[in-house]
């Protein structure tokens, strides 16, 4: 037998070896016990319970939900943009301003934007309470950061040419300024703006089902209730709800503005932006002061975490991303791969869109009732879950893809399948890795979600010690999750730099 | 085209009702409960009681449903809830972290109250008398209800160390979460879980109403008694409303009358006969064990 070569072909399909370890778990764990409770939530999936009541509710949910989801996005769009001025080299060499602060505020960005929003909102529900705006606020602070550094990557692609020929004319560095990051700001809105409302309906879905209000919380308190048909409802009535957002967001166009109603826009959207800014500002320190005592007093509260038991949660948490992410890369290539006829194809994007439309810890929950809460299966939830996602942009590039070396290599009499893995997915292979490279970066952050249900990692410490209200343990934690956070960031860039 | 004007209004339109909830009225009595049970039940239940209040008080009450415990406890020590129906542990947690904060009054069953243990019927396991039969559960697949809840959680685990038995003895190492009281039963019956641990009332409760939820568990086990739920009031409601408020509000809970009508309905919600006075030192136990088993640092 020739040796395997390593290819990105080879590389997409490896990971998938990480199926055995976590089948061999999952199955010496397995039982039946559930079948009941399964079979009622799939029965409901075409059977939703819909009636007057539960339509205005799923109204009045689903309005938090984009309240919550709108608010966060403007804010962390706007902020997002100064940020990434404030992160990007070109205002350091304009201004002739020190480095140093370049420096300092691409760390500062790269903490925040390590914890992921769910983190972010449940540390915040301990200090500030329940509130509206913590919903908000917990979107916004990885948001800014994430939003700040796609902005700064593409400010930085300035060439030098038309740097140095601005810099050459010796105008007010304002304006020169102004010319020069524009248009750039505005084609990266235009392209990545409106992706990220989309993101932040999401994430506010998902903090909705750790008590946030909005559509998120009624899924969970039904499933909770063991009330699937009502739980149905409310997962297609969000389906229904994204798949609209989504078309009105296709449908939006900015190429008809032009200028003054563009700049008049962007006056109003800042004024907007500073009036709930200060509100915010208000209501943090407000809060803050009438019991900064009492949260002081917390601060004393002392450590349990023994540090070997902490090492296996670092190592456990490690190991979830690992799994999860083999299985998000592996899992759409080999299954689209193995059943490749029109109707399999079918029954795999209908599989893989209810696996994005349930939210991972909505799926852990139904998996916990035919295993024992593990690593494996925390990492399964959430490979499943990221592999829908990952499949689903498979399936788009494979079908703008131009299929004359597919239709070639069959009528050569090759099986359909390798036809397939060399006609088709062969050259998709590098686009895709590098993706999923990316996709791994937010499956890190993730973890949190599946560890605070699934009881594994450092997102079940996290909300133990959250609970306790032992804020020292949860510094540490958070600490820790940062770390791992930034390190997983680097790696993937080396990745992501050597696959383009 | 897009026409300015439009966008504008739009826009203004938009912010207008988006930032409605962000100036709220402050003379609101707020009353919170911890989420114990199916949410449907406890809107029900604190709706018609805040209803009662208001009525009585003749202050404007409004119910926040809280989604979990630690919520529950932030809501109070941040004082967005005025009065809130606790757990024995939460209650605790939250009156340590918020000074002043006064404790109202209790149910009658709540100085006796118990958890029971419940297993699924296809183990053909029979129930016990005595603590050490506990030992029975090893390597059982178990579940408490909420992580915060005294009768799911706290107590349960209190009397399973007594027994000599730690979680690490369940199958797999872990005990499950289910979340709330009625999704442990759920859990048990269907057989997704062997056993569970949860409060007395709400298994009493789903035996004599829902019969079939509970076709395939038996009960195992109940424990001896001790003291749970309660009403925790803010210290500064004399402030914001009125002089002597805060005895009105007491008063008001502790005369809900099962002769009447509209009480009895409230009564029965709560399941209880009537609500009696509660104190401080009743809850010194729940601190003691809450240290113990680090749910109170």
């Amino acid at each position: 037998m020739r040796k395997l070569k390593l290819n990105h072909t080879s590389i997409s399909f490896i990971p998938i070896l990480v199926c055995i370890p976590l089948a061999y778990q999952i199955l010496i764990n397995l039982n039946f016990g559930g079948v009941e409770l399964f079979r009622e939530f799939i029965i409901s999936v075409f059977h939703p319970e819909i009636n007057n009541e539960i339509i205005i509710t799923v109204v009045k949910r689903l309005n938090q939900t984009l309240v919550i989801a709108f608010f966060s996005w403007l804010i962390s769009i706007i902020f997002g943009v100064i940020f990434g001025i404030l992160s990007s080299n070109i205002f350091y060499k304009i201004f002739n301003l020190p480095v140093f602060f370049y420096s300092i505020i691409k760390f500062f960005l790269t903490i925040i934007r390590s914890i992921h929003e769910i983190i972010w909102g449940l540390v915040l529900m301990q200090i500030y309470g329940i509130n509206f705006s913590i919903g908000i606020i917990a979107i916004c602070i990885p948001y800014i950061a994430v939003n700040s550094k796609v902005f700064a990557e593409q400010l930085e692609t300035i060439e030098d040419k038309s740097f140095d020929a601005i810099t050459q004319i010796h105008g007010p560095k304002f304006s020169s300024f102004l010319t020069l990051i524009w248009n750039r700001i505005v084609n990266t809105f235009k392209n990545f703006g409106l992706y990220r409302l989309e993101c932040a309906i999401r994430s506010s879905v998902m903090l909705g089902l750790f008590g946030f209000g909005g559509i998120g919380t009624s899924i969970f308190l039904s499933f909770q209730a063991f009330n699937f048909r009502e739980l149905w409802t409310y997962l297609w009535s969000l389906a229904i709800f994204i798949i609209l957002s989504r078309e009105i967001i296709k449908k939006i166009k900015f190429n008809k503005l032009n200028k003054n109603l563009s700049i008049f826009l962007t006056a109003v959207f800042f004024i907007t932006i500073l009036f709930t800014f200060s509100y915010f500002l208000y209501f943090i320190f407000n809060s803050m002061f009438v019991d900064f005592y009492s949260i002081n007093s917390l601060f004393k509260s002392g450590s349990e975490l023994v540090f070997l038991d902490f090492l296996k949660l670092i190592i456990d948490t490690i190991i979830l991303s690992l799994f999860s992410t083999a299985i998000a890369i592996s899992l759409p290539p080999f299954v689209i791969g193995i059943f490749n006829n029109n109707t399999s194809t079918i029954l795999i994007r209908f599989l893989a869109f209810l696996l994005r439309l349930i939210p991972p810890p909505v799926l852990i929950l139904i998996l916990l009732t035919f295993n024992n809460p593990s690593l494996s299966l925390a990492a399964l939830t959430l490979g499943l879950h990221n592999a829908g996602i990952t499949s689903k942009l498979l399936f788009t590039n494979l079908d703008s893809q131009d299929k004359r070396n597919y239709i070639a290599l069959k009528s050569l009499g090759t099986s359909k399948k390798t036809s397939w893995l060399l006609g088709l997915f062969s050259q998709q292979a590098k686009s895709y890795l590098a993706y999923c490279a990316y996709r791994s970066d937010i499956i890190i952050r993730e973890t949190a979600i599946v560890g605070v249900i699934g009881s594994v990692g450092l997102g079940w410490q996290l909300q133990e010690s959250l609970s306790s209200f032992a804020w020292q343990e949860v510094i540490t934690v958070l600490i820790a999750y940062s770390s791992i956070a930034i390190v997983g960031e680097l790696i993937n860039d080396k990745i992501k730099t050597s696959l383009t | 085209m897009i026409n300015i004007k439009n966008c504008l209004f739009t826009y203004t339109l938009f912010f207008s009702i988006f930032s409605t909830p962000l100036f709220a009225n402050i003379k609101v009595l707020k009353v919170g409960a911890i989420p114990d049970q199916n949410q449907n039940i406890l809107d029900k239940r604190f709706k018609l009681f805040s209803k009662e209040l208001s009525k009585q008080l003749g202050v404007d009450v409004k119910y926040v449903p809280v989604i979990n415990y630690v919520a529950a406890v932030t809501g109070f020590r941040t004082k967005d809830l005025d009065l809130v129906w606790f757990g024995g542990l939460s209650g605790v947690q939250a009156r340590l972290q918020t000074p002043n904060s006064l404790v109202i009054a209790q149910r009658d069953i709540d100085k006796e109250f118990k958890s029971v243990f419940i297993v699924n019927k296809k183990l053909k396991i029979s129930p016990i008398s005595n603590i050490k039969g506990l030992k029975k559960l090893k390597n059982l697949r178990f579940t408490f209800g909420s992580e915060n809840s005294t009768s799911g959680r706290l107590m349960p685990e209190y009397f399973l160390n007594k027994a000599n038995i730690e979680i690490k003895d369940f199958k797999g190492k872990k005990a499950g979460f289910s979340g709330s009281h009625d999704a442990t039963i759920a859990l048990v019956n269907s057989g997704a879980f062997d056993a569970g641990a949860l409060n007395k009332q709400v298994w009493e409760n789903n035996l004599k109403n829902q019969p079939k939820r509970t076709k395939n568990v038996s009960l195992f086990w109940i424990t001896p008694d001790y003291f749970d739920y309660h009403w925790l009031a803010q210290g500064n409601l004399d402030k914001r409303f009125r002089k002597g408020f805060t005895k009105e509000l007491k008063s008001t809970i502790l005369n809900l009358d099962s002769e009447n009508l509209s009480h009895k309905k409230i009564l029965d919600m709560f399941n209880a006969e009537k609500f009696i006075k509660a104190e401080v030192k009743h809850y010194k136990k729940i601190e003691e064990i809450g240290r113990k088993l680090k749910k109170i640092r």
